[in-house]
C-alpha cells in the first residue's frame, strides 16, 4: 500500500552531525509494488516521517506535530523494546513448555505396557525341529485402555527335545514379519519377505541386509506349556537392545 | 551490508516483511497508548494460549463416546503434566470469555461503536459469540456427566424454538446424543470455530486500524510504538501468572463421572450460562422456551442495534435519550446476568435435595476417577463403572431392595415394611433380635410378626398349652448371639475383622454354650444344617451360615429354598413376604448385591 516507509533509526541519531537531539526517522525509498512507480530521490528525517504519515492518514495535516524525543526517551524506548520482546518470549514459553512436556511424555515409555512371560502352546503340539508360528495373546495396556486376550505379536517356536527355542518374528532389519521356509528337503531357514534377509535354522543371519540374527526369546516349560518371555527389540542395530 | 542485513534484505524483497512492521509502527504512534486498547491483543494472546495447549491436548484425546472420558482421564491424571495443560486450557477459556465480554463492554462505554466504528463493534460482538461457542463445544468433549447433561439440555432448548428441531438433529447427528454428536462438537471446537475466530480477529484489527486512522489528527501521546505493546505485554504477563496460580491452586480442570444417559444427574450449565438457566426458571410456563428466546433476542438485538440507535457524530455529545437507549440494554445485560447467576447459585446452595444429589454425583465421579487409574476396559468407562461391585451393588439395592428394606441412607425407614438391614448379621443385631424380634425395625411390620418369641421377655398373651415361660439369662443370650454372628464369618475374615466383635466371641466356652443352645433349643423351629423344625412349621430359617455371603445370596435368589427361609417364605397368605429375585437379576447381579448388602449391613450399627 504505502509508497514510502519510515524506519526509526535511533542508532544514527547520536553520532551524526546536523541532526539535533531529537527524532531522526530515516526514510527509505521503495517501489510501490506493482505500480511501476519509483521515487526519484531518497529523503530522510522529519520530512520523511511527515510524508509517510500523510500518505497513511490522507485527510490530516501533520506539520509541526512531531513531538521531540529526549535522549532519555531513547533509552526508555530501548528498555520498552526489551520488555516487549522478553515478555512475549516469557509468556509464550510459559505455555509452550508444559504443552511440549505433555506431548513428549509418552516418548519416555510407560504409556503402553505389555505382559511378559506369556503361555503359548503345549509342548506336545510342537514337532521336533519344525518351526511353528504362535500368537502371543495376553493383557495389554494401551494408553488408557486395559484389555485382556489381545494379540501382542507372534513368535517362532522350534522344539529340541525337551527344550524350545523361540525367535521373535520381527525382522531385526526394519521390523517386517519373518517367514519360515517350511517346504523342500533342505534345512529349515527363515526369511523376511520385505528386504530378502535370510536366517539359518539357529536364527543366524545368512544373507540380506539384516544387521543381526533373529532375536531369541527366553522360554520355559510350565506344566507342559511353552511360556515365552515376550519382548521387542530395537531394529536396525547390530546389537540387541531390548525396548522397555 | 553485513550478512544479517543481506539476509533481511533477501527476505524483504520477496515477502515485503517491512510493510507489516511499518504499518504497526505508524499505528502505534497515531493513537495514544491506553489500557483499554490492550483488550483486543489480550484476546489474541489468550487465543494463542488456547491453540498451544489445545494442540497438546489433541495428542491425547479420542473423540469417541466410548473412549473420550477415558482419554481425558488419562490425559489429566496419568500423563505427566497433563493436568496442568488441561487446567490452563480450561482457565484460559474462562479468561477469554471475560476479556471478550470486556472488549464489547468497553466499546459501548467509550462509544466506539459510532460512525465509522459500527462494523468494528459488530466484529467485537461476533468475537464474543465465537468465544462462547468455543467454550460450550469444548466442555462437551470430555463426555462427562457435566458436559453431557449441559449440552443435552441446551440442545433440547434449541429444539423448542421454531426450526430448532433441525438444528438439534444436525448438531446432534441424529435423534440422540452419541459419538456423532461428540465428533461434531470436536470438529466445531478444533477446526471451524477457531478458524472463524482467527478470521474475525484479523478482520476486526483491520477495521479498528481503519477507524483509528480516520480519527487521528496528529501524532500524539507516546512517541514510541512500544508504548501500547508494553501495556499489552504487561497485562499478558500478569494474566499468565494469574492463570498459572489459579490452575495450581485448583489443581487443574475438573472431570466429572463418565456421561451416563440413564442417570439422574443434577444438571447445571457452566457459570457463564447460569444466568440463562435461571432465566428459564423465572419464565416457567408452557411458552418458557419461546419467552426465553424472545428475552435473548430483545437483549441481544439491542446490543447489536446500539450503533444504529446512537448515531450522534463523534465530536458532538449525544442526546440524553439516545445515551439511555444504549446504556439500558448494556446495564440490563450485565446486571441481569450477574443477578440471575447469583440467584441460581443461592437457590442451589439452599436446596437440600439438590445438594444431596450433587454429593452423590461427586462420589460417583471420585469412584470413576479412582477406578480408571488402573486402565479402562475396551468397552469404555461407563461399562467400567457399571461393573464395579460397589456402585453396581448400590444401584441394584436401590432399585430392587430399598422399597422394603432400609440400609444406611438408602430406603425410607418409615415406609420400609421389611427388617432394617443396618447392622444385620452382627452380634448386636442378633442380640436385639433375640430380645425383641417384633420391633418395628425387625419383624414388626412383616408377616413374620408374632412368629418368633423373645428369649428373655415373657409373651404378652401366653399360650395356655405351652410350658411356662423361662427367661434366658443375659449370658446365654450373649453367647447365642456371639455364636450365631460367627456363622457370618467368611474365610480370611477373622472375628476381629468382623463388625464389632465382643469379648464373648473370643471366649471358647461361651461359644460352645452358644452352639449348644442353637443346635438344641433353636432347632425346635429353626433348621441347623438342614435338620430341625421339630413342629414342622416350615417358617424359621436355616441358621448355619446365617449372614454369610452364601446365605445372603441364597436368600436374594430364592427365599423359599431350604438354604434360608424354606417353602413357607413364599406362602401367598403371607402378604408382603420377600419375593425371589433370581428371575429379575442375573446370577452375577445376585452375587454382587448379596456381597454389597452384607458388607454394608455389617459396617452399620443396628437401629
Amino acid at each position: 500500500m504505502y509508497a514510502v516507509a519510515a524506519m526509526e533509526a535511533r542508532a544514527s541519531a547520536r553520532g551524526e552531525p546536523g541532526h539535533g537531539p531529537g527524532l531522526t526517522p530515516v526514510f527509505v525509498g521503495a517501489p510501490l509494488s506493482g505500480s511501476g512507480h519509483r521515487l526519484s530521490r531518497t529523503i530522510v528525517g522529519e520530512e520523511a516521517t511527515l510524508r509517510c504519515a500523510e500518505r497513511i492518514f490522507p485527510r490530516r495535516h501533520f506539520a509541526g506535530t512531531i513531538p521531540p524525543v529526549s535522549e532519555d526517551g531513547t533509552d526508555r524506548r530501548e528498555a520498552l523494546r526489551l520488555f516487549v520482546l522478553g515478555g512475549m518470549a516469557a509468556a509464550g514459553c510459559a505455555l509452550a513448555a508444559p504443552a511440549a512436556f505433555v506431548v513428549a511424555a509418552p516418548a519416555r515409555g510407560g504409556s503402553s505396557t505389555n505382559q511378559r512371560w506369556v503361555p503359548t502352546v503345549r509342548l506336545d503340539a510342537l514337532e521336533d525341529g519344525v518351526p511353528k508360528k504362535v500368537q502371543v495373546v495376553s493383557e495389554r495396556n494401551d494408553a488408557w485402555t486395559k484389555e485382556d486376550h489381545v494379540e501382542l505379536g507372534s513368535a517362532w517356536l522350534v522344539r529340541h527335545g525337551a527344550t524350545v527355542t523361540a525367535f521373535s518374528s520381527v525382522c531385526p532389519h526394519l521390523g517386517c514379519a519373518v517367514n519360515a521356509e517350511a517346504g523342500g528337503t533342505g534345512p529349515v531357514t527363515f526369511s523376511c519377505p520385505c528386504h530378502t534377509s535370510a536366517f539359518a535354522a539357529d536364527g543366524a543371519a545368512v544373507s540380506g541386509p539384516s544387521p543381526r540374527g533373529l532375536d531369541t526369546l527366553t522360554t520355559r516349560i510350565d506344566g507342559g506349556v511353552v511360556v515365552v518371555d515376550f519382548r521387542r527389540f530395537k531394529v536396525g542395530t547390530p546389537d540387541r537392545i531390548a525396548l522397555a | 551490508m553485513t550478512p544479517r542485513e543481506k539476509l533481511i534484505s533477501w527476505w524483504d524483497e520477496r515477502t515485503d516483511r517491512r510493510a507489516h512492521i511499518r504499518e504497526r509502527a505508524i499505528h502505534g504512534r497515531a493513537v495514544r497508548a491506553s489500557w483499554a486498547r490492550t483488550l483486543a491483543p489480550l484476546v489474541v494472546a489468550l487465543f494463542a494460549a488456547e491453540a498451544i495447549t489445545g494442540v497438546a491436548l489433541m495428542t491425547g484425546y479420542a473423540p469417541d463416546a466410548r473412549d473420550a472420558w477415558a482419554s481425558v482421564h488419562f490425559l489429566t491424571f496419568r500423563l505427566p503434566g497433563g493436568w496442568l495443560v488441561r487446567g490452563l486450557h480450561h482457565a484460559a477459556s474462562d479468561a477469554l470469555i471475560v476479556v471478550a465480554l470486556a472488549l464489547v463492554v468497553e466499546s459501548i462505554v467509550s462509544r466506539r461503536y459510532r460512525k465509522p466504528g459500527e462494523v468494528a463493534y459488530w466484529a467485537g460482538l461476533l468475537t464474543f459469540l465465537l468465544v462462547l461457542l468455543l467454550a460450550v463445544t469444548g466442555r462437551a468433549l470430555p463426555w462427562d456427566q457435566f458436559g453431557y447433561w449441559a449440552r443435552q439440555v441446551e440442545l433440547n432448548i434449541v429444539s423448542g424454538v421454531p426450526g430448532g428441531s433441525l438444528i438439534q438433529a444436525v448438531v446432534q447427528g441424529g435423534s440422540e446424543m452419541g459419538t456423532l454428536t461428540l465428533l461434531r462438537f470436536f470438529a466445531l471446537h478444533v477446526a471451524l470455530l477457531p478458524f472463524l475466530l482467527l478470521v474475525v480477529l484479523r478482520w476486526r484489527q483491520r477495521l479498528v486500524w481503519h477507524v483509528e486512522a480516520q480519527a487521528a489528527t496528529s501524532f500524539r501521546g507516546s512517541a514510541s510504538a512500544y508504548g501500547q505493546a508494553a501495556r499489552n505485554i504487561a497485562l499478558m504477563l500478569g494474566l499468565t501468572v494469574v492463570l498459572f496460580a489459579w490452575v495450581i491452586a485448583t489443581h487443574g480442570a475438573w472431570l466429572d463421572a463418565p456421561a451416563d444417559p440413564t442417570s439422574d444427574y443434577p444438571a447445571r450449565p457452566e457459570w457463564y450460562l447460569l444466568p440463562l438457566f435461571e432465566l428459564r426458571h423465572l419464565l416457567h410456563g408452557p411458552k418458557e422456551i419461546l419467552a426465553l428466546a424472545a428475552a435473548q433476542i430483545v437483549v441481544g438485538g439491542l446490543l447489536v442495534m446500539t450503533p444504529l440507535v446512537d448515531r450522534s457524530r463523534e465530536d458532538k455529545p449525544a442526546s440524553r435519550a439516545r445515551r439511555l437507549l444504549t446504556a439500558v440494554p448494556l446495564a440490563l445485560f450485565l446486571l441481569g446476568t450477574i443477578a440471575l447467576g447469583a440467584i441460581s447459585s443461592r437457590d442451589d446452595a439452599r436446596d437440600a435435595a439438590f445438594q444431596k444429589s450433587k454429593t452423590k454425583a461427586e462420589q460417583r465421579a471420585t469412584t470413576a476417577r479412582a477406578l480408571a487409574m488402573n486402565g479402562v476396559p475396551p468397552e469404555g468407562a461407563l461399562a467400567m463403572l457399571q461393573n464395579d461391585p460397589e456402585l453396581r451393588g448400590e444401584a441394584i439395592f436401590t432399585q430392587s431392595c430399598a422399597a422394603c428394606h432400609a440400609l444406611g441412607e438408602l430406603g425410607d425407614i418409615g415406609k420400609a415394611n421389611a427388617p432394617s438391614l443396618d447392622g444385620w448379621g452382627t452380634e448386636a443385631w442378633i442380640a436385639a433380635m433375640l430380645h425383641d424380634p417384633d420391633h418395628a425395625t425387625r419383624f414388626g411390620k412383616t408377616p413374620y410378626k408374632a412368629q418368633m418369641p423373645s428369649l428373655d421377655t415373657p409373651p404378652a398373651t401366653p399360650d395356655p398349652d405351652a410350658p411356662p415361660f423361662k427367661a434366658m439369662s443375659a449370658d446365654d443370650l450373649a453367647a447365642t448371639a456371639a455364636f450365631l454372628a460367627s456363622q457370618a464369618d467368611e474365610p480370611g475374615e477373622s472375628p476381629a475383622q468382623a463388625a464389632k466383635p465382643s469379648a464373648t466371641r473370643q471366649n471358647a466356652k461361651a461359644m460352645a454354650r452358644g452352639e449348644s443352645i442353637v443346635t438344641n433349643q433353636c432347632t425346635s423351629c429353626h433348621l441347623w444344617k438342614g435338620q430341625g423344625d421339630d413342629g414342622g412349621q416350615g417358617l424359621a430359617p436355616e441358621l448355619s451360615g446365617y449372614g454369610s455371603v452364601a446365605w445372603v445370596r441364597a436368600q436374594v435368589a430364592n427365599p423359599s429354598s431350604p438354604a434360608t427361609y424354606r417353602d413357607g417364605a413364599l406362602d401367598p397368605e403371607k402378604k408382603g413376604h420377600m419375593p425371589r429375585f433370581d428371575g429379575d437379576l442375573s446370577a452375577r447381579d445376585v452375587d454382587v448385591v448379596a456381597r454389597w448388602t452384607r458388607t454394608h449391613a455389617r459396617s452399620t450399627t443396628p437401629r
